[in-house]
């Protein structure tokens, strides 16, 4: 063998087992980084799992949850269905009781038209009596006589004008009352109230004011409702405003309505005063004061008439400066209202 | 008897208001004939053909529309003058009334005496004073 050979032989041997030896600890290495990664991977690995076991149980509990809100669902289905059920019965009872009562508001109504009926009888033949003695009809009466027959007059008739009122408002709380709406000339329905009100207006030297808006067109309304409407109004203006006063009438038309106004310089309601105006049986201070007759029904009637034929009244005061009472009416009139009553008039 | 003396007759069950208002009628110069109910009156406005006739609605046994619709079926009474007064203010009774023929309906408390033969007198077209 040669020398060099065997010498070279093992250089090359030498080097081979030194490259040999590299590539293992290549090797070695490349299967310790590979371990590691498979650690690194398996604790991953782990790690997942413990994810999933906690994501299995989390959905495990959502799945019993939701087990649970079924049957919780379930259960108020359940309840609902008895409560739509216990509804429908209150909705039936309610029904019979609305109806029984509304077969008690006509009944309440029946009940006040015979009452004023059988009070009216009376009041009426005291009434004729009283007139035909200060018509010296039996003959002559002296004037102590007439001042006595007189007052006896006036309570009588005032007693008439409650039962009136308390008809009227039967009528208008329980909403049984008519409206048949013909074409009225409010002119004319201002002029004929006027008249009623002429010796009051005379005796306070009351200065009267009427206008009405150019080529205002006939309203088609119901003529009592709307006689009543201008009579309590000018009725409370003239009753209200001190002698020498002044009353304001006015009837314009806007786009929408026509628009009544009845303005006096009068006793004003106090401010404490004014919400109630409208309330029924209220009356203000000074208004009793002034006119301790006034039933305190007259504004609460008109009121509700208005609002219930479609129209709004409200008004603008200022204790002992005055009062101007405002109602609308749509232009195209008051709603037609099936009833069995009227209301009635003074 | 005066020829020139109106006739009136006047149906009413209440009698304190039927000698009242007969009173102030025979005062002003009528004659009156007085009745209580319906039949009572029918007969009467038969018999005696007032030139006018007030009839109340409410009235024991026989009523303002017993004595209404049977006046109508007489000749004469078709056309005979009517004004139905009462204190009770019914729009259907009103409209019933109204259909069957009436000059007019009278609320009585709202209606001084006077007033009522003022009323009589213009429609039979007699002389008012005052």
């Amino acid at each position: 063998m040669n020398k060099k050979t065997v010498i070279s032989t093992n250089d090359n041997t030498i080097l081979k087992l030194k490259v040999l030896a590299k590539k293992k600890e290549n090797v070695r290495g490349k299967l310790v980084v590979t371990a590691k990664k498979l650690a690194t991977t398996a604790k991953e690995k782990e790690g997942v799992r413990s994810k999933l076991a906690v994501t299995a149980e989390t959905l495990r509990l959502k799945a019993k949850q939701l087990a649970a809100l079924a049957k919780e669902k379930e259960s108020i289905k359940g309840k609902l269905e008895i409560t739509a059920k216990k509804l429908a019965v209150t909705a039936k009872e309610i029904e019979l009781a609305n109806k029984e009562l509304r077969s008690l508001d006509v009944a309440k109504d029946e009940f006040v038209s015979i009452a004023s009926h059988q009070l009216r009888t009376p009041l009426t033949a005291l009434k004729g009596y009283t007139g035909m003695l200060l018509d010296e009809d039996l003959g002559p009466i002296n004037d102590k006589q007439r001042e006595y027959l007189g007052e006896i007059k006036n309570v009588n008739d005032r007693m008439i004008d409650l039962i009136m009122a308390l008809l009227n408002v039967s009528r208008v709380d329980l909403g049984v009352f008519v409206v048949e709406p013909e074409l009225v000339n409010l002119e004319k329905v201002v002029e004929s109230i006027l008249k009623e009100f002429d010796m009051k207006i005379k005796d306070k030297k009351l200065k009267v004011d009427v206008s009405f808006g150019k080529d205002l067109p006939l309203i088609s309304a119901d003529l009592k409702i709307t006689r009543m409407i201008f009579q309590n109004l000018l009725s409370n203006a003239v009753k209200y405003t001190p002698n020498e006063g002044s009353i304001t009438l006015n009837v314009k038309k806007d786009d929408f309505n026509f628009i009544i106004s009845v303005a006096d310089t009068g006793y004003g309601i106090p401010e404490n005063s004014q919400s109630k105006i409208f309330t029924k049986l209220f009356r203000a201070d000074n208004a009793r004061t002034k006119d301790p007759s006034g039933t305190g029904l007259g504004l609460y009637i008109i009121k509700a008439t208005i609002e219930q034929t479609g129209g709004k009244i409200w008004f603008d005061s200022k204790e002992n400066q005055g009062s101007t009472f405002y109602v609308s009416i749509p232009l195209n009139g008051m709603k037609k209202k099936e009833g069995t009553k009227r209301l009635e008039l003074n | 008897m005066d020829t020139l003396q109106k006739k009136v007759l006047i149906i009413e069950d209440e009698i304190s208001i039927l000698n009242g208002i007969s009173d102030k009628f025979i005062h002003e110069g009528f004659l009156v004939v007085k009745a209580i109910n319906g039949q009572d009156g029918l007969n009467k406005a038969l018999a005696e053909h007032p030139d006018f006739i007030f009839v109340d609605n409410l009235m024991p046994n026989t009523d303002g529309f017993f004595f209404l619709e049977n006046l109508r079926k007489d000749d004469w009474g078709k056309n005979a003058r009517v004004i139905m007064w009462t204190n009770s203010y019914d729009s259907k009774m009103i409209e019933r009334a109204k259909k069957i023929g009436i000059l007019d309906f009278m609320l009585k408390s709202e209606w001084e005496y006077r007033d009522i033969v003022k009323k009589v007198k213009e429609i039979l077209g007699m002389e008012t004073s005052g």
